[in-house]
Parts: structure tokens; sequence; C-alpha cells
């Protein structure tokens, strides 16, 4: 089929949209914002960027790989970091690699059980999310809070000479591209694109999902110590908080829903354009019960666009 | 999954043995709900006081039917082979509608009302025609709209959220309330009749069976002349329809309206559309529905009354989600995909 030019590439890195989005977004921002502080803006990006790369590996894996526990996930490895390693002298750097094995052990888990008892991701998620909402509630009835001298607050500051959140942000990115390497990742979009043409071809199939879903724990649970560094509290109330915008902002970033296609990139930018969008809104005189109206129409405007566009890819799959 | 939903005769071909048969039952009744219903009813009845009374039971039912009405758009989107997650969304808006906005406007309770019906079915089959039109999941749009419908009934108001149900709206939810004279109160007769016209629409009309075919099978659905779309864009119509209507029950029964009054029965909906044993794309139908809504109000009810806190019952819900649906919900096999 003979498309033009800029519309091939935008079906091969369906990412440009949103990082069109975003740079928009960004000048609409530097302008009717003077002041706007670069480093604080970047600190509370972080965490939102971090989820949104957390769900992007499952939804890859295709057959609607939801991971509705995200967000549950996250504020689970936020509230073992402050209210039990950091008390039981793990509160070091050690606790980071600690807090994402804890996070890609819940993601293994639902990828087991997916692949064990063959039901949809979304409603082992769906289940998972409530366990670890209600394991949430059980370990911090009350917000904990991070004591103010942790390493962690540095990711919200500065790492050295580095702005913070650019080295959290990186901690996804650099797992992934060495991930890269391996024949994990083109396994992955095989089986997201066709999972019965990559069993014949000889991928293990369930080993890959799983793989996936891990992943993406392992990205929750750094997202949590980085979310704690921000608001220095672990508040099990907020664990449903990152839930929506985590899956708007993959679905915005071009991760086609129905799997093989996309990349963490892609969630990174469709964040960006998220938190842009309401850096815009909080500073214009909208009221703030404006807000959720204004978020859904873009959400659904951009999902449609993103289907629009990338139609004629899901199209071939088929 | 099966995709023969509708009634069958049922003959167990093969080795006949009780347990082929249960297993063959258990696919047209919810044998096994019903089961652990009364199980839960009775350890309610004998461990904890008055639970067996006729106000805690008028209680307990009303409850169930709260959750009851708000799965009805749940159990018809899961039915097409979807999912309604803007249930919380359309819930507050519906309740705002005929209290605050209906307020502010000055249009009263009806004049909402005449808002609220058209508006609620006409975004809801927005988001059925997106989702069909454009292949999108219809779990995004749905949670996209729901988000929408808040902002855009909140957004005119422009303040905090307060709104009073009229009085005689709450009076007919109260649980002493009476139906004309008879001990029932009005909730649970409009359930019943919710409940009777489910059963109904399902099995017994062409618009049900042309549900159930799409949910089968789309494809085939087509062939048989089903217009798809219009089924999808009607089901997800009348589901946000529902969710909005349920919001105005739920106000009339909470006497006030706040912006959280939708998020439990978004879940609760869901659990009960599932651990009923409605299946995505069927089978399954309202009446599972009701039985899931009425053992997870039963067991959630006896549990708190054990001294259960919430966070128990959320580890409960998810578990009972993945335990019922290990029991229906499997796939088949990637080997035999290929």
């Amino acid at each position: 089929m003979m498309t033009s030019v800029p519309a091939r590439i935008l079906r091969k890195h369906t990412f440009i949209f949103a990082l069109g989005l975003s740079v928009v977004l960004l000048l609409v921002n530097v302008l009717i914002q003077p002041t706007f502080g670069w480093a604080s803006q970047l600190a509370s990006f972080a965490p939102l960027a971090l989820v949104a790369m957390a769900s992007a590996p499952s939804i890859i894996s295709g057959r609607g790989g939801i991971d509705i526990s995200i967000g549950p996930v996250m504020t689970l490895c936020a509230i073992v970091f402050v209210g039990y390693l950091a008390p039981a002298g793990l509160g070091g750097i050690e606790a980071l690699p600690l807090v994402m094995l804890l996070g890609g052990a819940i993601g293994t888990l639902n990828g087991l059980i997916i692949i064990w008892l063959r039901l949809a991701p979304i409603v082992v998620t769906l289940g998972m999310y409530f366990i670890v909402i209600g394991i949430n509630l059980k370990l911090a009835p009350s917000p904990l809070r991070l004591d103010d001298t942790s390493w962690a607050t540095s990711l919200a500051g500065m790492v050295g000479p580095l702005p913070g959140p650019l080295v959290s942000i990186s901690i996804p990115l650099v797992i992934w591209g060495l991930l890269g390497l391996t024949a994990f990742r083109r396994n992955l979009y095989a089986v997201g694109g066709n999972d019965a043409t990559a069993f014949t071809a000889g991928v293990n199939v369930s080993a890959v999902r799983v793989l996936a879903f891990a992943i993406g724990g392992v990205f929750a649970g750094a997202a949590g110590v980085v979310l704690v560094g921000l608001v220095r509290t672990a508040d099990a109330s907020s664990s449903t908080a990152y839930t929506l915008v985590a899956i708007a902002a993959v679905a915005l970033g071009g991760i086609s829903l129905a799997g093989g296609a996309g990349g963490i990139i892609g969630g990174l930018f469709g964040a960006l354009a998220i938190f842009l969008v309401q850096s815009v809104l909080a500073d214009t005189d909208l009221p703030q019960t404006w807000l959720p109206a204004v978020y859904g129409a873009l959400l659904i405007a951009s999902v449609t666009v993103g289907a629009i566009v990338s139609r004629d890819h899901t199209r071939r799959k088929q | 999954m099966n995709a023969s939903s509708p009634p069958q005769p049922l003959r167990v071909s093969g080795p006949s043995g009780v347990w082929t048969r249960s297993v063959a039952l258990q696919k047209r009744i919810p044998l096994l709900q019903i089961a652990l219903l009364i199980i839960a009813f009775v350890v309610g009845v004998t461990t904890l006081p008055g639970f067996g009374g006729p106000q805690s039971i008028v209680s307990v039912l009303m409850i169930a039917a709260l959750a009851g009405l708000a799965s009805v758009g749940q159990t018809l989107t899961i039915l097409v082979g979807g999912f309604d997650l803007s249930v919380a969304g359309f819930i507050v808006a519906g309740g705002l509608m005929v209290t605050q906005v209906a307020d502010v406007l000055a249009i009263g309770f009806w004049g909402a009302l005449v808002i609220l019906v058209p508006g609620a079915m006409i975004l809801g089959g927005v988001v059925g025609y997106l989702s069909h039109r454009f292949a999108i999941q219809p779990l995004i749009l749905t949670l996209a709209m729901g988000s929408f419908v808040v902002g855009i009934v909140r957004g005119p108001t422009g303040q905090s959220v307060s709104g009073q149900a009229p009085e005689w709206l709450t009076a007919m939810a109260a649980p002493i309330s009476k139906t004309f004279g008879l001990p029932i109160p009005p909730i649970l007769v409009l359930w019943v009749i919710v409940i009777v016209g489910m059963a109904i629409f399902l099995r017994r009309t062409v618009g049900g069976r042309r549900i159930y075919l799409t949910g089968a099978n789309p494809t085939a659905a087509s062939y048989a002349l089903v217009n798809t779309r219009r089924v999808w864009v009607l089901v997800f119509g009348i589901s946000a329809l529902c969710s909005a209507l349920t919001g105005v029950v739920l106000v009339a029964y909470s006497g006030n309206v706040d912006p959280n009054l939708g998020n439990p029965y978004l879940f609760s909906s869901l659990a009960a559309v599932i651990v009923g044993g409605t299946v995505g794309g069927g089978p399954g139908d309202y009446t599972r529905t009701v039985v899931g809504a009425l053992l997870l109000t039963v067991v959630t009810t006896v549990l708190v009354g054990h001294g259960l806190t919430s966070a128990d019952q959320q580890i409960m819900y998810g578990v009972v989600i993945l335990i019922a649906m290990a029991i229906y919900g499997r796939e088949r096999r990637i080997s035999d995909r290929v």
C-alpha cells in the first residue's frame, strides 16, 4: 500500500505522536509560566514516567496484557521500603534492588497465574490489584514518613552532578536497553505480534509472557522508591492514584494494546504529554472541577487518534 | 470458551457420574454459588445474633440490591465481550445531576432526569461506537469516559460537592419504607422488576439473542445479519444509563452525594458479575450476577460482623475473583490455537 512518508514514520515509531504533543505542550508551559521550574517539574514527573514504563512490557506481550496491579505494587514497594527495610537497617541504596525484586516477584506471580490458569491478564491483575491494596492497608494503616536524610530524597534532587529524576528515569531505560542485547526482547515482540506463530517458531511463549510481567513489576518497584523520594511518605490510600494514568500514558504513547508494537520509550513520552497537560491545566484559571472532563476528553481523543493511525498495523496482524 | 450459551436440553453424554452431571449442571445454574450463599447465610444466622431477623435480612437485601443494580450494565458489557469501568463515573454523575446540578440550574429533579437519561445514553453509546469502529479496548475508553462525565457534571457547579436528595426520594429508599402498604422497600421491588425484565430480555427477545451472538462470535454474528456495531452502541449506552440511574437510587439511599459515591460500586459490580459466573463474551446472564451480588453481600456482612477490616475485604475480593475465574474463564491452550 502506498502511504505518505510521514504516515509511515508515524506508524513505525508510534511514540512520535506523543513526542510531538509533548514538545507543543512544553512550549505552551514555558510561555504561560515564565517561572517554569525545570528541576521541580522533572522531579514530579519521574514517578509517572516510571509507572508508565512499568505498564509497557506486559502490554507489548499481547493478548490484552494490561497490568492493573502496577499502581498498588508501586505503593506496596514504597511502604516496604519506608516502613520495613529502613527500620531494619536496610534503608541504604541496597533497598532499591530489594524492592525491585519484590515488585518483580509479584509480577512473576501475575504471569504464572495467567499462564497456569489460562486466565485473561486483566482479570488476574484485577484480582491482584485488590489483594495488594488490602496488603497495603494492612502494612500501613496510616501514612509512613520517610526519614529526611534518606538517600532516596536525592532522587528528587541531585545525584552527584546529575539531576536525580533523570537518574531514576534512566533505570528502566537502561534495563530495557540491556534486554535489547538478548533474544528476550525480540521474542517479546514476536509473542505480542502473534503468539501462535511465535509458538510454532519455537519461542517459549509462556516464559516470555511471565518475564514481561516480572519486568513490569521490577520497574514498579523502582517507581515506588522514586515516588517516596519525592513525596516523602508512603501512603496506602494512594494505591489507586496511578492506575488510570499509567494506562492512559501507555495508550497515548502509541503502545498498541493489541500487543507487539511500541516500546517503553512510548510510555515515557505518553507520560510526559499527560504530565504537561496537567501542568498547563493547573496553571490556567480553569476550576479544578473541570479537570476530569478535560483529562477524559483528551484521553478519548488521543486513544482514538492513536487507533486510527496504527490501524493498518493491527489489521495486517489478523 | 464455550460459545453455546442459549439453553440446551441437559443431556450428559458419556460417563454419567455424579461429578460429570454436576459439572454440566453448574454450567447452566450457578449451583456452587447458591450453595456457598446458603452456607454463608447459615453461618451468619448461627454465629451472629439477630442476623436472621427480618430487619437484618431487609438491609442485607438492600445492600445487595444496590450492588445488583450497579451491575446491570456491567453484565451486558461483559456479555458482548467488553468491560465497563465508567460505572463509578456515571453513578457520581447521576447522583450529582439530580441533586446539586438540579439545584444550581433550578430545573428540579425531573428536569435533571430529562437531561440525565439521554445524556448518559449518548455518552455511553459514543464509547460503544468508538471501541467497535476503531477496535479500541473498551477498558480505556470507559475509564476515560467515567472521568469525562464526572468533569462535565461537576464543572459547571464549580464548587465543592454538596447536595441533598429530595425528601420524598429518601423516604422511598429507607429500609423501613413500604410499597403500596406492603412492608417491602421500593428499591427491592425495583430490583425484582429489573431481575425479571433482564431475564426476559436476555432469554426471550431478539435483542437479547443478538447480545449473546455478538459476544460469542462477532464475525459469525455479522454473517447472521446482526449489526454488531449497533449492539455495542446500545449495550454501552444502556450500561451508562443503568449506572447513572443507580446513582440516583444511591443518592436516595444515602441522602446526600459525594464524589466517591461510585467507587465501591465499580469493583463490586465487576466482582458480582465475575463471581456469578458470567464470562466475557458469554455464557452468562443477569440472574447469575444477582446470585453473585447476594453471595458477596452476605459473605461480606458475615465477615464484617466477625471483625473483618476493609483491608481483609479487599484481599478477599481479589482472591474470590481469581478463584471464580479459575473455575470459569479458562482460555484455550496455546498449543490448541496453532
